[in-house]
C-alpha cells in the first residue's frame, strides 16, 4: 500500500485520492521534504518553489499510479498481488545490506548465492530475502577480489572496467590492490573519495534512496585487514551524514556484522589490534554491532547449514562452510520483521510477534551508565545465538535443552552469556511444533529457562537495572525443526578482551608508528570496551 | 477455356478444306447421276469449266472409274463433314483427328490413284500442279483446323472428373481403413502398458497409411491444380496408386503384428503380477485378503487368481478374442492391480513417513554423537549407534526394526510393518532427545552449570550407562534426582582430575581437600547462616576481577600511592565472603607487586586495601593482579 514518506500515513489515512494530491494538499509548506523525498515527483508538483495546480491528466497519472500499487483489494483479503507490491517496493524492508573487504564481499556473496538458490528452487523462504532486503552493495578497495565475486560476475557482470566506478573504494587513489592490513590507509582511501564528492549519489551502484527506505543498514564486513577495518567505519559515517537523513529526531539505525579475530586466533597482532581499532571506530557511528568469530561458525555449522548453492565457486574454500551458519543467523534476523513471509493461515496468537530492527538494541542504549567521560556512547554488542531442536515434539526439558545448546555450544562469536546485559530472542519453528511451544513461551517458561542461574542469570544483578529478556515467537511453515535465535547484548567476550588488551599492551609499551596511530585515537577505542560485561551496565 | 477468337480460325480453315471438298463433290456427284451443267441450263458454266484443260482432263479421267471417283468423293466428304461434327459439334478430339486423317488420306488416294495420269498428259505443268495443290490445300486446312483447335478445356473437365473419381475412391478406402482398424484393433490405450513397442508400432503404421492417403490427397490436389498435360500425364497414375492401397489387408497385418506383441506382453506382465514399493522391491501378492488375490475379468467372463492371469490371456488370444476385448480385460486387470497398489500404497505411505522420520532422526544421532569427545565419544557410540546396550534406543537397532518393518510390509503384514516403524520413530526420536540432552550437558559441565532438567523420554537407565564416561571425561558426577541431572564437580572435592582413570572419588575427598589447601589453591570455604558455602577460584573470577578494576579506579583518586574501597560500593553479588576471601587469599602471593591486600576481618562489611610494592603504581598492581587472576582461572 501507498505510504507517504513524510507523515508516514497510508493512503487509507489521507482524504486526498493520491499521492500527489496528498503531498500537495497536506505538505505543500514543507516543499523541502518534498524535495529530499520525493525529488522525482518535486519537478512535477513544484515549480519556482511553489506548487502547480494539477490537472486531470497528472490526476488521473496519479490515481493509475496509486491503483496499481494498490493492487486488488476488492476481495478484501491478503492478496498475492499486495504482497508482490511490498516485496518489490524497497520502502519499510529490513536491510540495506553493503559487504566492505574481502570477507565482506564473500558474506555478501554468500547472502546472494542463497536468496538465488531460494528463489531457483521456488522455496517459499525466498519471500525472507525478497521482502527483507531493500538493496545491496559491494565495496573493496582489492578490484581482484571484487572480480571474483558472484556479484560481479553473475548478478551485474561488471568487467574491471565497470566494477572500478561501481565498487571501488577510492576511485583514483590507488593501485586497487587492497590496504595491506592497514587500517589507516583503508580510512583514508574512503575520506579521499568523499572529498571528491559523493560517490554513493554519483559512482557506486547503490540507490541512496533504496538505502533511506530501509529500517537498517547493515554493513558487513572483517576487522582483521585493512578495508574491512578501516574503510567501513568511514563509510558508516559517511552514510550517517551524507545519505541519510539529518532531519529524524531518531537516526536510522545503521548495524555492523563483523568477523573478529578469536582469542586463539593465530593471525597475530596486527589483526587483534585491527580488531580493537575497527570495532571500536564502527561503535562510534553504529548502533550495533553482530561479532562472528571463525571458531564458533565452524562449531556450530553441523546444526544450522543452509542450503547455498554455488557457493563453493566463489567463496574461498576456507569460508564456504563458516560462512553458511552466518548466513542462517542473518536471514532469521531479517525474517523477524518481514510479516509478509507469515504463514496466514496459521493461529494469532502464534504468528505476531515480529521485532523491528531497532528492537533488537535500543532497549539496551537506555542501560549504559552515564558518564561524562566518555568520548561516546558505543554501540551495542549483539552476540549471536542460533540453536536448533530436531526433537519431534518439545517440551519443557526439550525447551531447556534447546537453550542450553544454543546458549553453550551454538554461540556464533565466543562470550559469556551469564555476563550479558539481556538479550533479544525469536523461536521459530513449523506450526505443529510451535503449536506445543507456544504455551510455554506465553506463560513466560522459557523466559525462566533463559533467565536461569546458568544461562542469562537474571538474579546476578548489582545497580537498578534489570536484565531484560524479549522473546518472541514466529510460525515459518516450512520448516522440520525448532530455532531459537538470539542475541545476547553487551556479554563479555574473551576474544574482544584479547584485542583490547593486546592493542592496550602495544598502546603503552609500543614504539612503532602503529602504537603511536593507536595512541592517537585511545580515546575512541576504550568506550566500548568498558561496556561490555554486566558489571559495565548502570 | 477457348474463346471465340481461338474458334474462328481452325473453322475457317476446316471451311477451306470444304470448299474443294464440296466442289468436288458436288460436281461429281451430278456427273455421276448424269446430270450435267448443261442439262442444268448451266452449260455456259460446264464450258467454262471444261475450257480449262485441267478440269477437262480430270473429267476424262473421272468418267474411266466414275464409281471409285464418286465414293472417294463421298467418303472425303463424310469425312470432311464427320470432323467438323467432331471438332465443333462435339469436341471429340480423337475423331477430329481421325477424320482430317482421313481427308487427307482419301484425297490423295483420290488424286494420286485417279488423276496422276495429267503428268505427262498435253496438258499444261503449271495447271497440273495447280490441280494438284487442291488436294495439298484441303489436307492442310483440314489437319491444321484440327490442330489449332484448343482441345485443352476438354481435357481438363475429363482429367478433373477422372480425379474427382480418385480422390472419391481414396477418401472410400480411407473410411474403410478407419472403419477396419477400430473395429479390429480399436482403443490401444488399454494395452499401452503391456504391449508398448506393439501398440507404438500398430500406430505408427495406422500414420503412415494416413500419411500415405494424405499424400494421395495431395496429389490429386495438386494434379487438380495443374494444367492439362500434367493432368493427362498424372491422372492415370494418382488412380494406379489409389487402386493398390487396400485397407483390410494393411489393418490386418497391423493386428497380427500387435496381437504377437501383445501375447508376449502378457506373458511379461501378468506372468508374475507384481506391485513394487518405493523400496525397489515387489510385494507378495499372495498374502493379500482374498478380495485382491482374486482378479474379476468381466471382458472374459470369468475371475482368475493374480498367479494366473497370463494364462486366461494367452488363451483368449490363441482362440482369435478381438484386441478391444483384450484391451478392457487388460484394463480391468489393470484397476484390479491399481486397487491392490492402492491398498499396499496407503500402508507404505504411512510407512515411509515414519521411516523416513526415523532415518532422518538417526542421521542426527551419528552427526550429533561425532561431536563428542574422548570416553564420552565412544561410549556414547557404544551405546547409541552401535547399540551394545540392547535395553537403549540406538542407531543400530532402528535400523535393524526399520529393515524388519520393510521386510514385514513388503510380506504385505501390515500392522507388525506399522508397529516396526512406530518403534523405529520412537526410539530415534528418543535417541535424538537423548544425544541432544548429553550435548547440553557438556555444554552446562562447560560453564559448570550443576543442573539439567531430564526429559521425560530420557531413560535414567542411559544415564547410568554413561555417568562413568562422563566422570572420567570431565571429573563430573551424575545423580538423577527429582526428574533432573544434578552434576558434582570432583575438583570441589579435591578429587581426581579429568581424565583420571581412578573410581571412587568419594573416598578421597578429604583429603584431596587438604591437599588443595596446602597448595593455596584451593575453594573458598565458608560459613554463612550456618551454611557451609564453597566457592571456587573460577567461579568467582569476574566478582575478583570486578574488585580488581575497582581497585585500580579507586588508585587514580590517591595519587597511585594506595587503593581502598569499601565493601558497601560494591555489588552485593560481588561483596560475597567468598569473594573476599578470595581476594585475600591471591593477594598474599603477589608479593613482588603487592606490599599489602588487606581484606578486613569478617568483611562484609569492610574494607579492601591495596598497597603496591615501592616502585609500582597501583594501576600497575592492579592490572598485574586483574591478568594473573584472569589468566589462572579464567
Amino acid at each position: 500500500m501507498t505510504k507517504c514518506r513524510i507523515c508516514y500515513q497510508t493512503k487509507a489515512e489521507w482524504p486526498e485520492n493520491s499521492l500527489d494530491d496528498h503531498l500537495l494538499e497536506s505538505h505543500a509548506t514543507d516543499e523541502t521534504s518534498i524535495r529530499a523525498v520525493y525529488s522525482d515527483r518535486y519537478e512535477r508538483l513544484f515549480e519556482n518553489g511553489a506548487p502547480v495546480e494539477t490537472d486531470d491528466e497528472t490526476d488521473a497519472d496519479s490515481e493509475a499510479e496509486s491503483g496499481s500499487e494498490l493492487g486488488p483489494l476488492d476481495d478484501g483479503g491478503f492478496d498475492s498481488s499486495v504482497s508482490d507490491d511490498l516485496l518489490d517496493d524497497t520502502y519499510g524492508k529490513k536491510w540495506y545490506m553493503i559487504g566492505v573487504g574481502g570477507a565482506g564481499n564473500n558474506i555478501m556473496d554468500a547472502i546472494l548465492l542463497r536468496k538465488s538458490t531460494l528463489e531457483r528452487n521456488n522455496e517459499d523462504r525466498s519471500l525472507v530475502w525478497r521482502g527483507g532486503l531493500a538493496g545491496y552493495g559491494m565495496l573493496n578497495t582489492n578490484i581482484a577480489e571484487l572480480e571474483q565475486t558472484y556479484y560481479a560476475q553473475e548478478l551485474k557482470e561488471y568487467s574491471r572496467n565497470d566494477l572500478l566506478p561501481n565498487a571501488i573504494i577510492g576511485f583514483g587513489k590507488h593501485d586497487y590492490s587492497g590496504m595491506g592490513r592497514r587500517w589507516d590507509n583503508g580510512e583514508k582511501v574512503v575520506r579521499a573519495d568523499f572529498e571528491d564528492g559523493n560517490p554513493f549519489r554519483e559512482r557506486w551502484d547503490m540507490d541512496p534512496q533504496h538505502i533511506r527506505d530501509a529500517q537498517a543498514i547493515m554493513f558487513v564486513h572483517s576487522v582483521t585487514k585493512g578495508t574491512g577495518c578501516g574503510s567501513t567505519p568511514a563509510l558508516a559515517e559517511h552514510v550517517r551524514e551524507e545519505v541519510l537523513s539529518d532531519d529524524y529526531v531518531i537516526d536510522k539505525a545503521i548495524l555492523s556484522s563483523v568477523v573478529i579475530p578469536s582469542a586463539e586466533d593465530k593471525f597475530g597482532g596486527r589483526a587483534r589490534t585491527n580488531g580493537a581499532v575497527g570495532l571500536a571506530r564502527m561503535s562510534q557511528t553504529a548502533d550495533a554491532i553482530i561479532p562472528f568469530n571463525n571458531e564458533r561458525l565452524q562449531d556450530v555449522q553441523g546444526d544450522v547449514k543452509p542450503r547455498i548453492d554455488g557457493i563453493e565457486r566463489y567463496n574461498p574454500p576456507q569460508y564456504t562452510e563458516l560462512n553458511k551458519p552466518l548466513v542462517a543467523f542473518l536471514e532469521a534476523f531479517t525474517m523477524s520483521s518481514t510479516p509478509q513471509i507469515i504463514d496466514q493461515d496459521a493461529t494469532m496468537s502464534i504468528q505476531g510477534e515480529v521485532f523491528d530492527v531497532s528492537d533488537s538494541f535500543r532497549p539496551v542504549e537506555d542501560k549504559y551508565p552515564l558518564d561524562l567521560d566518555r568520548e561516546y556512547t558505543p554501540a551495542v554488542i549483539l552476540a549471536p545465538v542460533l540453536g536448533r531442536s530436531r526433537d519431534a515434539s518439545l517440551d519443557k526439558s526439550g525447551l531447556e535443552i534447546l537453550v542450553r545448546n544454543a546458549l553453550f555450544h551454538n554461540k556464533l562469536s565466543d562470550f559469556d552469556p551469564t555476563t550479558a546485559w539481556g538479550g533479544t530472542f525469536l523461536i521459530y519453528g513449523p506450526e505443529e511444533k510451535m503449536e506445543s511451544i507456544s504455551p510455554y513461551v506465553n506463560d513466560n517458561t522459557l523466559r525462566e529457562i533463559i533467565g536461569g542461574e546458568e544461562m542469562l542469570d537474571v538474579g546476578d544483578v548489582s545497580g537498578a537495572e534489570s536484565i531484560d529478556i524479549h522473546i518472541s515467537q514466529m510460525v515459518i511453515p516450512y520448516l522440520d525443526d525448532v530455532y531459537l535465535w538470539g542475541t545476547l547484548w553487551n556479554p563479555r567476550m574473551p576474544s574482544l578482551e584479547a584485542m583490547y588488551e593486546h592493542a592496550k599492551k602495544l598502546k603503552e609499551e609500543g614504539n612503532s608508528r602503529q602504537a603511536e596511530s593507536l595512541r592517537d585515537i585511545w580515546h575512541l577505542v576504550d568506550p566500548l570496551f568498558s561496556c561490555l560485561g554486566r558489571e559495565n551496565m548502570a | 477455356m477457348a474463346t471465340g477468337r481461338d474458334t474462328q480460325l481452325p473453322l475457317a480453315a476446316w471451311g477451306l478444306a470444304g470448299v474443294p471438298i464440296l466442289a468436288t463433290f458436288v460436281q461429281t456427284t451430278l456427273a455421276v447421276a448424269e446430270t450435267t451443267l448443261g442439262s442444268a441450263g448451266l452449260s455456259g458454266v460446264q464450258d467454262a469449266i471444261r475450257s480449262v484443260a485441267v478440269f477437262d482432263a480430270a473429267a476424262i479421267l473421272m468418267w474411266q472409274s466414275p464409281g471409285l471417283v464418286s465414293g472417294l468423293f463421298v467418303l472425303i466428304a463424310g469425312a470432311w463433314a464427320a470432323q467438323g461434327v467432331a471438332q465443333f459439334g462435339r469436341h471429340n478430339r480423337d475423331v477430329t483427328f481421325a477424320a482430317a486423317g482421313l481427308v487427307s488420306v482419301l484425297f490423295f488416294a483420290l488424286f494420286f490413284g485417279v488423276y496422276f495420269p495429267m503428268f505427262g498428259s498435253d496438258v499444261p505443268l503449271v495447271q497440273v500442279l495447280g490441280f494438284f495443290a487442291v488436294p495439298v490445300v484441303a489436307s492442310g486446312a483440314a489437319v491444321g483446323s484440327a490442330l489449332g483447335h484448343d482441345w485443352d478445356e476438354k481435357v481438363v473437365e475429363e482429367k478433373s472428373a477422372e480425379l474427382a473419381a480418385v480422390a472419391s475412391d481414396l477418401d472410400r478406402k480411407r473410411e474403410a481403413f478407419e472403419e477396419a482398424y477400430r473395429r479390429r484393433i480399436g482403443d490401444l490405450d488399454a494395452l499401452a502398458d503391456i504391449a508398448p513397442n506393439g501398440v507404438e508400432r500398430a500406430r505408427e503404421r495406422r500414420r503412415e497409411f494416413r500419411e500415405r492417403c494424405d499424400g494421395l490427397e495431395s496429389d490429386v490436389a495438386a494434379a487438380g491444380r495443374g494444367s492439362a498435360d500434367q493432368l493427362r500425364a498424372e491422372a492415370s497414375s494418382l488412380a494406379s496408386r489409389v487402386e493398390s492401397l487396400d485397407p483390410e489387408t494393411e489393418v490386418g497385418r497391423i493386428e497380427d503384428d500387435l496381437r504377437e506383441r501383445v501375447a508376449s506382453g502378457v506373458r511379461t506382465t501378468y506372468g508374475t503380477v507384481q506391485c513394487w514399493s518405493r523400496y525397489d522391491r515387489s510385494y507378495e501378492l499372495v498374502n493379500l485378503p482374498s478380495r485382491f488375490r482374486d482378479v474379476e475379468i468381466q471382458a472374459f467372463d470369468t475371475a482368475v487368481h493374480v498367479g494366473r492371469i497370463d494364462e486366461a490371456f494367452l488363451s483368449r488370444l490363441d482362440e482369435g478374442a478381438d484386441l478391444e476385448t483384450v484391451a478392457q480385460a487388460v484394463g480391468e486387470v489393470d484397476d484390479h492391480v491399481g486397487r491392490i497398489e492402492a491398498y499396499v500404497g496407503q500402508y507404505e505411505s504411512s510407512f515411509a513417513e515414519r521411516a523416513d522420520a526415523a532415518g532422518s532422526d538417526i542421521e542426527t544421532v551419528e552427526t550429533k554423537c561425532d561431536r563428542f569427545e574422548g570416553r564420552v565419544a565412544d561410549r556414547l557410540s557404544e551405546l547409541v549407534v552401535e547399540g551394545r546396550d540392547g535395553d537403549l534406543p540406538s542407531v543400530r537397532g532402528v535400523r535393524e526394526r526399520l529393515d524388519s518393518g520393510r521386510d514385514a510390509l513388503h510380506d504385505c503384514r501390515f500392522d507388525e510393518a506399522e508397529r516396526a516403524a512406530e518403534e523405529a520413530a520412537e526410539d530415534a526420536s528418543e535417541a535424538v532427545t537423548l544425544v541432544e540432552f548429553l550435548w547440553s550437558v557438556v555444554g552446562t559441565i562447560d560453564h559448570r552449570g550443576e543442573r539439567v532438567s531430564l526429559p521425560a523420554s530420557v531413560d535414567p537407565t542411559a544415564i547410568e550407562r554413561l555417568r562413568p564416561a562422563f566422570e572420567r571425561e570431565y571429573g563430573v558426577e551424575f545423580r538423577v534426582a527429582d526428574g533432573a541431572l544434578e552434576l558434582t564437580y570432583r575438583e570441589r572435592a579435591g578429587e581426581t582430575e579429568p581424565g583420571d582413570e581412578s573410581e571412587g572419588g568419594s573416598e578421597s575427598g578429604v583429603g584431596g581437600e587438604v591437599a588443595a589447601h596446602e597448595r593455596g589453591e584451593a575453594d573458598v570455604r565458608t560459613e554463612s547462616d550456618g551454611q557451609v558455602e564453597r566457592a571456587r577460584p573460577e567461579e568467582v573470577i569476574d566478582s575478583v576481577l570486578f574488585v580488581f578494576r575497582e581497585l585500580k579506579t579507586a588508585g587514580r583518586a590517591t595519587d597511585g600511592d594506595h587503593a581502598e574501597i569499601q565493601t558497601g560500593e560494591l555489588p552485593e553479588s560481588v561483596a560475597t565472603p567468598a569473594v573476599l576471601t578470595q581476594i585475600r587469599r591471591f593477594g598474599q602471593r603477589q608479593t613482588d607487586v603487592l606490599e599489602t591486600l588487606d581484606v578486613q576481618e569478617n568483611a562484609p562489611p569492610g574494607f579492601i586495601e591495596l598497597v603496591p610494592k615501592e616502585g609500582t603504581s597501583v594501576e600497575a598492581a592492579a592490572d598485574a593482579l586483574h591478568e594473573r587472576y584472569r589468566e589462572q582461572y579464567g
